[in-house]
């Protein structure tokens, strides 16, 4: 006799579906679909421009060459300031990120702590650097400390988030195992906690660094201080030789620190 | 040394241990038996202050110190956890430290808060962790990276620990339960050592019988939240245990009397 179970040649990898499946299914696509047409009308696509006014951004296009390396001294030291904006925007938010990273895991505090913290790292983080450029440097005054502090304040936000994930994922029973020796909460925490979350918590630093280089060449737009605000002072005379040659500067260097920092997260995980 | 009165605790509803009274003097070596689910790790970690009672509960005194009371940890338990070492089945080390920084973990408590931070720990401690490893056999280890040692030597690096955090008891619960025979057996030879020349108090769970005849003289053994024998290891039959557990007691024997038959039908 030959057991129900036995493959048939119509034999599936999916078990059969039902009629409320198949439904939810063809709900879950015609929400999709209206999704994609209700933003469409919203963002005024108009794809049509782009062939109708292909001239025009051809002669842009073409206004960006050759690139005009004339000032390359000026634009090389704006970027090392940009640099150097992106080093302490992320060594100031990553001390921070770590006591309010724990603050805001759910397995190391009460509610009544994380909570709040939470919400404050949600603030931090929801509002763009751009924004925050903007607010410190009416309080601080034009350049680049506005835009450290811009960074600083974002970063804090995203990497005290990601630093408590990783906290949350811990094993328990390292820490269980510190307690049982008669160590204090924080012994705890820096024995039973810290040596887990570790490798994943500079992978997480160094991957914020990467970003921050990028963000930081923005700041300067606001007057945060940096290339940006070469940059800026470009675009608006219309000057697109050399606003190409600020371009392509950004694009090695920011390609060149994604390649470092991409090799030293592979190192200490 | 070890005394547990009246203790009962629940689950949501379900009774893990109820009425538990055991009693043990210092310098004893004994063994908690019972299947898995009868309460006897439930009950270390009563023992040892990481879980409460229920509130109908009465104390529990370690060493002269009231661990727990109605339900209620004593406030000062960090302190009194020093005294108590504790093994786990799952070794409960910190992977990526080394083993010589885990077992000297051990003297935190007596450690100064700033110093304990950064790691700058007393030569004596020191001095007492390399003495540690050497006892348990793995002074050859020291440096390496602790999650990269074999289950048997994690479990001794954690009974190392508990040396350097001079316990005057030790609670093992379920050392040998994910350890190969020959780990299992040297780690309950350590035990056995340190129980027979430092007087250390071992209280070790265990859920074959085997080990406990071998090792230690006195045996309690739990059954759904009861205590169904205390007395010396030696009057434990097989037989006895039958009448005790019913078809648990297979369990209970590491080697069965007979193979298990091959279910029918299931080559088909």
């Amino acid at each position: 006799m030959q057991p129900q179970t036995a493959p048939s040649p119509q034999f599936s990898l999916r078990p059969p579906m039902e009629a409320r499946e198949k439904f939810n299914r063809l709900t879950t696509w015609v929400i999709v679909a209206a999704l994609l047409i209700w933003s469409w009308r919203g963002s005024e696509m108009n794809p049509m421009t782009l062939f109708r006014d292909a001239g025009n951004i051809g002669t842009l296009l073409g206004d960006f060459f050759p690139p005009n390396f004339m000032d390359w001294r000026l634009y090389v030291k704006e970027m090392l300031v940009t640099l150097q904006v992106a080093i302490w925007g992320t060594v100031l938010a990553v001390i921070c990120a770590v006591p309010l990273g724990i603050l805001s895991a759910e397995n190391m505090v009460p509610w009544y702590i994380n909570q709040p913290v939470r919400r404050l790292m949600d603030a931090a983080r929801a509002i763009n650097e751009m924004v925050f450029a903007m607010l410190f440097v009416v309080a601080v005054g034009l350049g680049p400390f506005a835009g450290v502090l811009a960074l600083w304040v974002h970063t804090t936000g995203t990497l005290a988030k990601l630093f408590s994930e990783a906290v949350e994922a811990i094993e328990v029973s390292p820490v269980e195992g510190v307690r049982s020796t008669g160590a204090s909460y924080v012994e705890e925490v820096v024995y039973g906690v810290l040596p887990q979350v570790f490798p994943l918590w500079i992978s997480y630093s160094l991957y914020r660094f990467e970003a921050n280089v990028r963000s930081a060449t923005v700041v300067g737009m606001v007057g945060a201080g940096g290339i940006g605000m070469v940059l800026w002072e470009l675009i608006r005379s219309f000057d697109f030789q050399r606003t190409c040659a600020v371009m392509a500067i950004i694009v090695l260097v920011v390609t060149l620190f994604d390649l470092i920092s991409q090799k030293l997260r592979k190192m200490v995980i | 040394m070890i005394h547990v009165t009246n203790l009962n605790k629940s689950f949501s509803g379900v009774k893990a241990l109820s009425d538990i009274n055991l009693h043990i003097e210092r310098g004893e070596m004994v063994a908690l038996i019972g299947s898995s689910g009868s309460g006897k790790s439930t009950l270390m970690r009563h023992i040892c202050g990481l879980t409460a009672g229920d509130r109908e509960s009465g104390q529990i005194m370690v060493n002269g110190c009231l661990i727990q009371e109605q339900g209620r940890i004593n406030r000062d338990i960090r302190e009194l956890r020093t005294h108590i070492g504790v093994i786990f089945q799952q070794f409960n080390l910190v992977g990526r430290l080394s083993v010589a920084r885990n077992v000297c973990l051990g003297a935190l408590s007596r450690t100064p808060f700033l110093k304990g931070l950064f790691g700058n720990f007393a030569k004596e401690d020191l001095e007492l962790t390399c003495k540690a490893l050497e006892r348990v056999g793995i002074a050859d280890k020291a440096w390496q990276r602790t999650s990269t040692l074999s289950g048997g030597q994690q479990q001794r690096a954690a009974i190392a620990r508990a040396l350097v955090q001079r316990a005057e008891v030790m609670l093992a619960d379920e050392p040998i339960a994910s350890l190969d025979p020959e780990s299992a057996r040297v780690v309950m030879s350590t035990l056995q050592e340190l129980n027979r020349t430092d007087g250390i108090t071992v209280v070790v769970t265990l859920h074959q019988v085997d080990y406990a005849i071998q090792y230690c003289p006195r045996t309690v053994a739990l059954k759904k939240g009861h205590i169904v024998y205390d007395g010396p290891t030696a009057n434990l039959t097989r037989a006895m245990l039958k009448t005790l557990y019913g078809s648990e007691s297979d369990d209970l024997f590491g080697r069965k009397e007979e193979a298990p038959t091959i279910v029918q039908g299931a080559a088909a």
